[in-house]
């Protein structure tokens, strides 16, 4: 068997394994997914068949009903009528009254049951263009551990005026002598991007004779991504580069006077 | 069974401005049994539900509400406490939940049944709870078992919503 057809093999197991049959509710037979809604409540599909023998599968409004509880309310909105519209119709799919529904014959019921799958999972992601709903990120994560650790007092997204005349902005100034960048990236690309940002800040300081400490924290979560390679430019400019799991030499250095 | 987490301890408002995050903000709000409502409960018909918004008033705070969600064909509902439109808590009616692997608790784990979201900055509203004094008899008791849970007095007026016809219709 080939890596392909092994990966074929289980992951149908296990997308089949992830599915089952709720009880019946409204009339309706309720087929619970895998896939889930951005809260991790799992997409439900209701079915029933009509007295014709085709088959009605609908979400029966749980859909909108989330987007709803994220303020994802499209009403008076056409950009976000027009962001649903463009999905139901690119899935085929309907939507009638906040539901999301298709109609198919037996022979087509596994087809147009997916299409509908897909759509509510692409329209439930709708709820990531809300703004209240973002995770924290990792400087906020630094933020507090900042707060836990009493690592005060500190600046966040300080501006900071050399005497050069440039101005450069720091995620945070620790006490008065400690100036900090964090790195954390999803892909290499975006580290270079990121290591290089940081670079630029720091050398200006370098420029300007600033005396205070240069900190680099990196996110190492991804510690495929932040390579030696990527890093060695920041060690010409910084008096520490510092790894996020390594909590210990992190607090001593920015308690260190 | 999944039970309460933790609870955090509750933080002094002035913390903010040295860098208290969202999570703890969202709690000590909660805790400092301050949040008050005195407004009507009245529905409005949106795309396929009923939806009910009301103000809860905090005297440090703005921002705060209660969202009521209906789902007539399913007779499902959500009642959601907001913070400057951060989902803070939700408790859903019935419908089963993946616990994420970043849970604290019972990561990866399928739960079924009413169950209460709520936010931690690391996790956003992916991981809940089944609360022990919550009731699902009706949607105005679990609306005031909520308010109770989440240290809101309401003082308010409540209103079923309003019935409504089972089908579809179709919009243009």
């Amino acid at each position: 068997m080939t890596l392909c057809e092994s990966a074929f093999v289980l992951l149908s197991q296990y997308f089949s394994q992830g599915m089952s049959c709720g009880p019946n509710e409204a009339g309706y037979e309720v087929l619970v997914t895998p896939l889930c809604y951005p809260d991790m409540d799992n997409i439900e599909l209701f079915i029933k068949q009509a007295p014709d023998g085709k088959f009605l599968v609908s979400d029966l409004g749980q859909t909108m009903m989330k987007l709803a509880d994220y303020g994802f309310v499209p009403a008076n909105a056409p950009r976000r009528r027009a962001m649903i519209h463009q999905i139901t119709t690119s899935m085929n799919v309907r939507y009638e009254n906040g539901n999301i529904l298709v109609v198919a014959n037996e022979s087509e019921l596994g087809a147009r049951t997916w299409d509908l799958l897909l759509a509510l999972y692409k329209l439930s992601d709708l709820a990531f263009t809300v703004p209240g709903y973002t995770r924290a990120t990792f400087i906020d994560e630094f933020e507090n551990y900042m707060v836990d650790r009493n690592l005060l007092p500190y600046e966040r997204g300080a501006q900071l005026q050399l005497d050069t005349g440039v101005t450069v902005a720091m995620d945070f100034v620790v006490g008065q002598t400690k100036l900090v960048h964090l790195l954390s990236a999803g892909s290499l690309g975006y580290a270079r991007e990121r290591r290089d940002r940081v670079y630029v800040n720091f050398n200006e300081l370098i420029i300007a004779k600033d005396q205070r400490e240069r900190i680099a924290v990196i996110d190492d979560s991804q510690s495929d991504i932040w390579r030696d390679d990527i890093l060695v430019p920041l060690r010409h400019v910084t008096n520490h580069v510092l790894l996020w799991s390594r909590k210990r030499q992190l607090e001593e250095t920015l308690k260190a006077s | 069974m999944l039970t309460h987490p933790t609870k955090r301890t509750s933080i002094p408002h002035d913390m903010r401005k040295m860098g208290l995050q969202l999570e703890a903000l969202i709690d000590s709000i909660i805790d400092s049994g301050k949040l008050k409502s005195d407004e009507r409960v009245i529905w409005k018909w949106r795309e396929g539900h009923w939806k009910a918004t009301l103000k809860v008033e905090h005297p440090e705070q703005s921002g705060v509400e209660l969202v009521i969600i209906m789902l007539p064909l399913l007779s499902r509902f959500s009642v959601q406490l907001n913070y400057q439109g951060t989902p803070a808590r939700r408790f859903c009616s019935n419908s089963p939940h993946t616990m994420p692997h970043d849970c604290l608790e019972h990561p990866g784990e399928r739960l079924f049944g009413y169950h209460k979201h709520r936010w931690s900055d690391q996790t956003g509203d992916e991981c809940c709870y089944v609360p022990d004094d919550m009731s699902v008899i009706s949607i105005e008791q679990a609306f005031y078992d909520f308010c109770s849970e989440c240290g809101i007095i309401f003082d308010g007026v409540w209103s079923d919503p309003p019935p409504t016809q089972i089908g579809f219709e179709t919009i243009a």
